[in-house]
């Protein structure tokens, strides 16, 4: 299911008031989702203070995933708990699948000024 | 000699090293006791498996996780002896029974959701599963459903409401409306839902969700089930334990 489907979710979280943690695995493929649509749903949760995306990339995704605007990600509201959701982004590729160490897909976000601002922030640990 | 106890406690780091607490009971006549609970702590079940528990029956106190792989041959015995295992916690059904087993193998299960001790269920391409009889469950916890779907001719009850509430419930490639239904009954104490592969449509799961609304505390939404992503969690569990 492309992620872009994540919308349909923003129906569903708002309706959940003690929800706290939030996780999504999905493949990435080239232009199916978009970081503000992400953003949008976990803005409609109340009380979400942990946010999990796992995104495997195929093929040529992660160029797309790296020119993505990540400092987006600035405009996470603060719910009710009096903070910003903390989101935990994995990264993997195919060179994950063979149980490689070195993980381009995690190397070529991490060259992208605005995640790694986010990461010092705190507000976003990045993982491959 | 150290105490049984410590003993006990060493012998608990090796379980799931069958082969080391079956060197380890032969050395001594005690070690033999302590270490037959750790190495039926875990069971799948096989013929070799059966016919050790009906040479010694005491060994059902001892398994906490039951697994039974698919179309298992010793289906109706381990069926039977299940409400005897005391401290049974778990129990891992994938693809029971072969053709005229069905009604056999379904009466079983209900027995076995008297056993108090059983919190976590997970059942694996059952077929027209007819749900009432998880209405009864009672004590199950943890419920994990996948490749299931139900008996569509069984009417979906009212009234009283069902007996089962679940903690945890994890639906994966699950397409049945119908379940969705059914399960909309179990949910008002749930605090971790799991959907994995289940639909491009999440708003077939507005009910549950808004049933589960006031105590759900942590959702987890596995998307895109092929090969590709079937590889990776594989590789996850294998290669990055």
């Amino acid at each position: 299911m492309p992620i872009g489907y994540i919308t349909e979710l923003s129906y569903i979280l708002s309706i959940l008031m003690c929800l706290e943690r939030l996780s999504i695995t999905a493949l990435v493929t080239e232009g199916e989702w978009t970081l503000p649509e992400i953003i949008r749903v976990i803005n409609t949760s109340p009380v979400l203070q942990n946010v999990v995306l796992r995104l495997h990339c195929v093929s040529d995704s992660i160029t797309h995933l790296a020119r993505l605007d990540w400092s987006l990600l600035d405009h996470l509201e603060i719910n009710a708990t009096g903070k910003h959701p903390h989101l935990d982004l994995y990264v993997t590729g195919k060179d994950s699948i063979l149980g490689s160490t070195f993980c381009p897909e995690g190397n070529a976000l991490a060259k992208n000024e605005a995640i790694m601002d986010l990461v010092k922030q705190g507000l976003v640990v990045l993982r491959c | 000699m150290l105490p049984a106890e410590l003993i006990d406690l060493i012998f608990s780091f090796l379980q799931g090293n069958t082969l080391a607490l079956k060197a380890c009971s032969k050395a001594h006549p005690l070690f033999s006791r302590l270490a037959e609970r750790h190495i039926y702590a875990h069971i799948v079940s096989n013929s070799h498996v059966c016919q050790e528990i009906i040479e010694n029956p005491h060994l059902l106190n001892y398994p906490r996780t039951l697994e039974m792989r698919p179309r298992n041959p010793p289906l109706k015995f381990i069926m039977s002896v299940i409400p005897r295992m005391a401290n049974l916690v778990s129990l891992r059904i994938d693809d029971p029974y072969l053709f005229g087993q069905r009604l056999e193998f379904l009466s079983a299960l209900k027995n076995c959701f008297q056993q108090s001790s059983l919190q976590s269920l997970y059942l694996s391409h059952l077929d027209r599963l007819p749900f009432s009889i998880l209405d009864d469950a009672k004590y199950i916890k943890h419920l994990t459903l996948s490749n299931c779907n139900v008996d569509e001719d069984e009417p979906i009850p009212s009234s009283p409401s069902s007996q089962l509430s679940l903690d945890t419930l994890v639906f994966s490639n699950v397409h049945d409306e119908h379940l969705q239904r059914w399960a909309v009954r179990w949910v008002t104490r749930l605090t971790l839902l799991e959907l994995c592969y289940v639909t491009n449509d999440w708003k077939m799961f507005f009910e549950l969700l808004k049933a589960c609304s006031n105590s759900l505390t942590r959702l987890h939404l596995e998307m895109h089930d092929n090969g590709m992503l079937s590889l990776y969690r594989l590789s996850q569990i294998y290669l990055c334990p």
